[in-house]
């Protein structure tokens, strides 16, 4: 544990890093350790993603071994269908999420139109929809498609991900959110809520709760942004420290929607934590008696947090909220994105906000990015954690002022569907930055080729060959 | 001394060790990401070799009585006296692969480019070998030769518990034959 510190930068919770420890509980970050070196050919893009069964077929990166699948698939071809796959399952996420977005031709809304035709023409044809996805389905059967082909696929279902998003477009009143440990202080029975929770079982159970004292009963999001009423359910901490919160015993409860990690549920298990599946319909009468239930049986916790631990801000959901907080600002970075443990977490996106507002630029966040800026204190404007920069980029767009815009950075990447609206972002004709490193190191035709794509449209996607570092984000942002 | 040991039920035959060695012994950033892009490309010290059979990695054994020594014109293959390691000296080696045909392995590797021979020092230098470090299943392990013999005795009771769990086979083959 000495190198503690390369873990987060949030002393409490490495403070929680050391109790789960000492306590020998298994942790994401021991998992991690775990997991190194991770398969180097998947790291580099050259572990074939055909799927033929005949596999897996493999290329040696330095040449002395295999240049070549048993179908003869080369190095180029096996990079570039790996980035198609990618984009195929980031699409394919979104679609899901919008049911019916997909079914016609994407109409593009007027800021986002010319770029949108321009950077189509880029990569063949005037239009996206939902028909992209079933070619690159077909393109991912067989390989027989150049990697120029599978590129210029890959960038038009980045612009497919980024279409659906605006199909589905729809303004909400901004929301407050509350962040930080200070959630978790003082006597009441805790439930945490992880992954994606219908919304009504939210509302019943904030009525059930309500009022309820002595002591009173708290709902806190381990990390999603979960909309609840007027506000989003406080958030206790980021998605990268779910687990250590969870490990010291603090919660009493554990409600778990889709999309909830193995390891918390395992760590739950080992922590004797009642886990409710949205799933099982429990009633919410049920749940809150379980969890009091839970309370009542609970041991002293040594885990007491501060009050004054607790960073609030606002979300702004509307383009005209958005608009309201980028008018006149001149120098405007968007930086967001998920936690990743390739980064001591939250290092980057305080760093760079800090930095960002150091040389004058304004900053707006939205994920796990702007939880750490919001726990820090930072004044930055905050964005829809599903819609991240794309309303801030439509408001520019709209009002003239995209030259201002000095570039968009993921600091981290939790799914294919982030990686794949970076993709479309770029597409677009915009600056973006990926602080995780990509699986196309394997393939230089393939990072030409998509560099040569995305710059005939205007737009730059910058990756790096190693968890990128602060200064080499800023550098990126403010120099290039 | 120590040597590389290789758990050979163990290896996936994944090629982490060549890809890691490569990146380690053969590049000059050190990181696999960067290694795959240098010119010219890193070279593994340690080889995967096997089909569906199974897989072994393999590097230099260290020979005690090692042919690429007798068969070094100039000297630069030697033996590191503290650590009984057979090590190259590459400003010496003038790059004639003299040694890579008389090694029995094959595991002496001619590099065209830098004009040496590069063979596995058994990442003198390191902590520990990177190959070991990285090796997923940890099929490969540093052994002290000392202590080789608890090694087999331990493989050679293996072998007695599975004969027995089989039934015994192979030992009353043993008293068939000692009986006839």
């Amino acid at each position: 544990m000495e190198t503690i510190h390369f873990k987060t930068v949030d002393p409490v919770s490495q403070e929680l890093l050391r109790y789960a420890s000492r306590k020998g509980m298994c942790l994401n970050w021991e998992r991690y350790e775990k997991q190194q070196p991770q398969d180097g050919f998947l790291r580099l893009g050259l572990s074939c993603p055909y799927g033929c069964m005949q596999g897996p077929c493999r290329i040696d990166p330095f040449g002395r071994g295999a240049q070549n699948g048993i179908c003869g698939l080369d190095r180029d071809g096996m990079v570039a269908a790996l980035l198609l796959r990618l984009a195929l399952k980031g699409a394919l996420e979104t679609a899901a999420e919008y049911p019916g977005a997909c079914d016609a031709k994407i109409v593009w809304s007027a800021p986002l139109a010319s770029r949108a035709a321009a950077a189509l023409q880029q990569a063949g044809g005037d239009s996206v929809s939902h028909a992209d996805i079933l070619e690159s389905a077909l393109l991912l059967s067989r390989p027989s498609a150049t990697p120029e082909a599978l590129v210029r696929q890959a960038i038009r279902l980045g612009l497919l991900n980024i279409g659906l998003r605006e199909q589905r477009r729809a303004d909400a009143a901004a929301r407050d959110v509350c962040v930080g440990y200070g959630l978790l202080a003082g006597e009441a029975i805790r439930i945490g809520v992880t992954g994606r929770i219908p919304r009504a079982i939210i509302e019943t159970l904030l009525k059930e709760t309500a009022g309820l004292n002595h002591p009173e009963v708290r709902l806190v999001s381990l990390g999603d942004w979960i909309p609840a009423g007027e506000e989003f359910l406080p958030i206790a901490c980021t998605t990268g420290e779910a687990e250590t919160v969870l490990s010291s015993g603090i919660l009493n409860l554990i409600l778990a929607g889709d999309g909830t990690d193995p390891g918390i549920l395992a760590l739950c298990g080992k922590l004797n934590l009642t886990v409710v599946s949205h799933a099982k319909n429990a009633e919410a009468a049920e749940i809150v008696k379980r969890a009091r239930g839970a309370y009542d049986r609970r041991v002293e916790n040594t885990f007491t947090p501060d009050t004054a631990m607790i960073g609030k801000g606002r979300v702004s959901l509307a383009a005209t909220e958005v608009e309201a907080f980028l008018k006149g600002r001149s120098r405007i970075a968007l930086l967001g994105g998920a936690d990743t443990l390739f980064q001591s977490l939250g290092h980057l996106p305080v760093e760079l906000a800090k930095a960002l507002r150091g040389e004058d630029h304004d900053v707006a966040s939205w994920g796990d990015a702007a939880l750490w800026m919001m726990k820090q204190d930072l004044s930055v404007g905050i964005l829809d954690a599903e819609d991240g920069p794309l309303t801030a980029v439509r408001v520019l767009a709209e009002t003239g002022r995209l030259p201002a815009l000095k570039g968009i950075c993921f600091t981290g990447l939790r799914n294919a569907r982030e990686f794949t609206f970076a993709l479309g972002l770029a597409a677009l004709g915009l600056k973006v930055l990926v602080a995780t490193p990509l699986p196309l190191w394997g393939s230089e035709k393939v990072r030409t080729k998509l560099r040569e794509n995305l710059t005939a449209a205007g737009g730059v996607l910058t990756h790096f060959d190693h968890p990128a570092q602060a200064d080499e984000i800023l550098d990126g942002l403010l120099r290039s | 001394m120590k040597v590389i040991g290789v758990h050979m039920d163990r290896c996936t035959g994944c090629k982490t060790c060549e890809l890691y060695c490569g990146a380690e012994r053969g590049s000059e950033k050190k990181t696999l990401l960067a290694a795959v892009q240098e010119t010219p490309p890193p070279q593994p010290r340690v080889r995967v070799e096997g089909g569906l059979d199974g897989a072994f990695p393999l590097q230099c054994r260290h020979c005690l009585q090692a042919p690429c020594i007798d068969a070094c014109l100039t000297g630069a293959l030697r033996r590191d006296e503290k650590s009984g390691m057979v090590i190259i000296r590459e400003d010496l080696c003038i790059g004639c692969w003299t040694c890579t045909a008389f090694c029995p392995y094959g595991v002496i590797y001619p590099s065209p480019k830098r004009k040496i021979a590069l063979k596995c020092d058994r990442c003198l230098y390191m902590e520990k070998p990177v190959c070991v470090d990285v090796c997923p299943t940890k099929a490969l392990e540093v052994v002290e030769l000392e202590g080789i013999e608890d090694l087999l005795r331990e493989r050679r009771l293996q072998t007695l518990n599975v004969m027995l769990a089989n039934g015994g086979e192979g030992i009353r083959l043993l008293d068939f034959e000692r009986s006839e």
